[in-house]
């Protein structure tokens, strides 16, 4: 059984097509990192996912079973991080607890309870009186109290503050540790991302552009920087993402880069080149934001 | 706890600032009271006041909720709040909706409750105890439903709302369309008809949102897509169903009647008017037009009791016809058709009456004389044109032509013994009394010689000069009623009377100085004088009863009533019954009278020779 998978999901508003032929598995146990930029798709297929649209086309499983018709039943094996906390402003967070008590047959009252002085948030507080990070935590502490088999998060930390980010992700991957939970997210965040995810999936205009583990993806992505220009890097079977002109010289990002064939093509060309590890938000830059929009 | 209820319970939680709200509300009962202007009846003005608030309250929160309690969260795109939970759809819409639907019961309850307890009798005086109870709550439901539904169309901001107007347009003109015909026929069928359409629009706004949770969910413009496909579909298969229906119920030949309710037959004999009932279409009662010679017929939307006005020639028939579904009784319509053209339809006249207003045809059937509340009109058939039109006072009981240019107007007043008599002349378009007679008892209708030159009056047994009233002479019998009483071709009156517990009914037969000529016994009951027949034959109908030894119901008499002998009896057959003329339907010879035997099959029969013949 995977977490989840997407068969080819084509996710339609009138004529125009916001989620393009979409595929792609995560594995139980996983932590997966759907990355675009806005309006590439990720809500859409969010959606698709905790049952509140039906793709046009193709099909949307967790844990098995489809997320639109089996909405019901998932969700009680689900929690949910929405971007924009969805609970009505003038409950109360205990009036929260108490709601989702009785819909939740695995509810945790001690659990939610615990995570929520953690948080320093008043149990009599309204949502609508609690800052934005707040009513993330908040709604973080209810889908964590359901014990869910998988949590999505959908942009988990839009409008957070660092402590704010730094406290909910921690929580995620203390339970993450303890109870071995599937996660999807969606984020802008890409630093805690890094640490967390197994694997990446870069959408860009309604297609995945990108769907790999994040190790081998950050093994295969360098910067080269060569003194002169121009750089004919197809001799050497270097698959540039982007190449600009970097001072007298030229910058490019490959994205199958191997040590053994550069050092070679280095000694044979005699170019002066400065080869650097990229960070994961270097590598969305390049794939969703250069070549992107 | 259910989440149905789980969900209820957090709306109520969540909207508990609305009973405060009515209670505050449930004051104002008794702050009005301590108005000077109603201190003289204050647990009435308490009364008053807590019924109404009640009422508005009630009805007022069930619109807001329902405009509200779903769609505000679909808009605030809050309702992802409710699918990222284990509940299904219809946990969703019940939940919310026993909530609205509670809140609403529970704002009239705090409002109203200490009003009643307050006034006890005056409330219940006031709004009929709990017999309000019902109304309101489905006025409560109702309220709720049709705002989540226009809620749910219009602020969705899509412009399929276009589209819903559109359908709602069609639709309404389809219920008026479907039931028009049943309803101007006076079927109460058409209303039962009407209900069922509009319960099945209650129960489709009840589930249609249903199908919107399940196929819309949290998105607002597919959630209104859902609604309207769900509401549009279920109005096209109950209407369809509906309109098949009222089609095959309005769809019924004469051939297909097996009880016949009224049987009227032209003077010349050439048309009859039938109304029948046909089975398993409730009360429905078609009525027509049949051209006896050619069995032709014309389906005419009048009611059924109400019959029609042949002219005297039978050239031409006329009818009132309802124009209006809301009040089918007083909005009405004369149509006339002519007789004497094979192909001729029905003609509308333009001229609209209400019902209790009299009319008829001119002798040769050119015009028609109309009484309205306040006038008298007359108009030419052929040209539409209103020939006179002059006030009256008074209620018209009767007017026929005396010529094609004269008509008489009886006018009483309603429990009156006085009969007044006007006279219109159509060229010169005056309306001038011509007389007045007074008798001992409340004037019934009074039954005019075929000359328009006598008129008897029933109850009284007064026979007087048709245009001054001059009392001609009193009959030393009581006439029961206006069936049992004519002036013939020849003057001679026949009064039939039936003595309670006899075997018979006594025809007697007077000269026209009020002298008795004959008595005639006529075994049965009833003495019903349908026709007169060329020759001196008086037709009359009486009732046997269902334990006649002879095993039959009714029996047709022909009375030679120069020799005041019965000619003819003829078992189980009756018709035609041309009673709403104040003249007596006369018939020549040869006439083949329309009639329905024990079969109740219509048959022909000659009155001169007896013989009786299946009509095809």
């Amino acid at each position: 059984m995977t977490g989840i998978r997407a068969e080819h999901v084509t996710i339609r508003y009138g004529k125009r097509t916001a989620v393009d032929d979409v595929s792609f598995d995560v594995v139980p146990g996983s932590v997966y990192a759907l990355l675009g930029r806005n309006g590439a798709g990720k809500s859409s297929l969010v959606r698709a996912l905790t049952g509140n649209l039906r793709a046009d086309l193709g099909k949307m499983e967790v844990l098995g079973k489809d997320a639109w018709s089996g909405r019901a039943p998932l969700m009680e094996r689900v929690g949910i991080v929405s971007e924009e906390p969805d609970a009505p402003p003038e409950m109360r967070v205990k009036e929260l607890a108490w709601f989702s008590s009785r819909l939740y047959s695995r509810w945790q009252q001690k659990a939610f309870d615990e995570r929520i002085a953690r948080f320093g948030i008043a149990q009599t507080s309204r949502m609508g009186e609690l800052s934005k990070g707040q009513k993330k935590q908040v709604t973080l502490a209810l889908a964590l109290a359901i014990s869910p088999e998988v949590l999505i998060l959908d942009d988990p930390t839009l409008g957070l503050d660092v402590v704010a980010r730094k406290s909910l992700f921690e929580e995620v991957i203390a339970h993450m540790a303890d109870f071995g939970i599937t996660v999807f997210m969606t984020t802008h965040d890409l630093a805690p991302v890094e640490a967390v995810a197994d694997r990446v999936g870069i959408l860009r205009n309604g297609k995945l552009v990108l769907d790999e583990e994040i190790d081998t993806l950050k093994s295969r992505f360098r910067r080269i920087r060569f003194a002169s220009q121009p750089v004919a890097l197809s001799t050497a079977n270097l698959i540039a993402a982007t190449v600009r002109q970097w001072g007298s010289g030229t910058e490019a990002v490959v994205s199958n880069y191997d040590d053994l064939a550069f050092e070679r093509f280095r000694d044979v060309s005699h170019l002066q080149a400065e080869v650097t590890p990229m960070s994961l938000e270097e590598i969305f830059i390049a794939v969703a934001g250069e070549q992107g929009e | 706890m259910s989440s149905t209820l789980v969900i209820a319970s957090r709306e109520l939680r969540e909207r508990s600032r609305v009973f405060v709200m009515a209670g505050a509300m449930a004051l104002m009962p008794f702050l009005a009271a301590l108005i000077p202007a109603v201190s003289s009846d204050r647990p009435q003005a308490i009364a008053g006041v807590g019924g109404f608030l009640g009422v508005a309250m009630a009805l007022g929160v069930a619109l807001a909720l329902g405009g509200s309690t779903i769609v505000g969260d679909l808009v605030s795109r809050r309702m992802s709040f409710y699918f990222s939970k284990p509940v299904s759809p219809a946990a969703i819409w019940f939940g919310k909706m026993l909530a609205a639907l509670a809140m609403s019961v529970a704002c009239f309850v705090i409002i109203a409750a200490p009003a009643f307890l307050a006034t006890g009798n005056q409330w219940i005086a006031t709004f009929g105890g709990t017999r309000l109870l019902p109304y309101l709550g489905g006025g409560i439901l109702l309220m709720f439903l049709i705002s989540h539904t226009l809620n749910t169309m219009v602020r969705s901001r899509s412009a399929l709302v276009g589209l819903d107007f559109v359908l709602t347009a069609v639709c309404l003109g389809a219920i008026f369309y479907i039931v028009k015909p049943l309803v101007l026929a006076g079927a109460v069928i058409g209303l039962i008809l009407l209900g069922i359409i509009g319960g099945a629009i209650i129960l489709t706004l009840f589930f249609a949102p249903l199908w919107q949770l399940a196929r819309g969910r949290s998105d607002i413009k597919r959630s209104h897509i859902a609604l309207s496909r769900a509401i549009w579909t279920s109005a096209v298969i109950v209407l369809a169903v509906a309109g098949l229906y009222a089609a095959w119920v309005v769809n019924v030949a004469p051939k297909d009647f097996t009880y016949i309710v009224d049987l009227e037959q032209s003077p010349g004999g050439n048309a009859i008017f039938l109304t029948g009932a046909t089975p398993a279409r409730g009360d429905y009662r078609a009525s027509y037009i049949v051209d006896l010679n050619s069995g032709k017929y014309e389906r005419i939307d009048t009611l059924p009791w109400w019959g029609v006005r042949f002219s005297q020639s039978g050239n031409a028939v006329a009818w009132m016809q309802p124009v209006s579904l809301i009040k089918p009784a007083e909005q009405l319509e004369i149509y006339t058709k002519r007789l004497d053209q094979p192909d001729a339809r029905a003609v509308a006249t333009g001229i609209r009456r209400s019902m209790g207003n009299d009319f008829a045809l001119s002798p040769e059937g050119t015009r028609v004389v109309v009484a309205s509340a306040q006038t008298i009109a007359v108009q030419d058939l052929a040209s539409h044109r209103i020939l006179a039109s002059v006030p009256k006072s008074g209620f018209a009981v009767e007017l026929y032509f005396v010529t094609p240019d004269v008509v008489r107007v009886h006018l009483a007043h309603p429990n009156s013994s006085t009969l007044e008599i006007y006279e219109l002349d159509i060229p010169s378009k005056k309306f001038v009394k011509t007389g007045e007679v007074t008798t001992d008892r409340t004037y019934v209708n009074a039954h005019v010689s075929p000359d328009g030159s006598r008129i008897v009056l029933p109850r009284s047994g007064v026979v007087a000069d048709a245009r001054t009233g001059a009392i001609v002479t009193k009959l030393p019998v009581v006439m029961p009623s206006h069936a049992g009483t004519a002036i013939l071709s020849d003057g001679t009156i026949a009064v039939s009377k039936h003595a309670k517990g006899a075997p018979q009914v006594t025809l007697s037969l007077f000269a026209p100085d009020g002298t008795l000529k004959h008595e005639v016994a006529l075994p049965g009951r009833g003495g019903w004088i349908m026709a007169e027949v060329e020759g001196g034959k008086l037709v009359v109908m009486n009732s046997l009863g269902e334990n006649d030894a002879s095993g039959n119901k009714s029996r047709m008499y022909v009375v030679d009533t120069a020799r005041g002998t019965i000619e003819r009896a003829i078992n189980d057959l009756h018709g035609p019954w041309n009673w709403r003329n104040p003249q007596l339907a006369h018939f020549s010879a040869n006439a083949k009278l329309v009639a329905v035997n024990g079969d109740r099959k219509l048959v022909t029969w000659n009155p001169t020779t007896g013989a009786v013949t299946p009509l095809k």
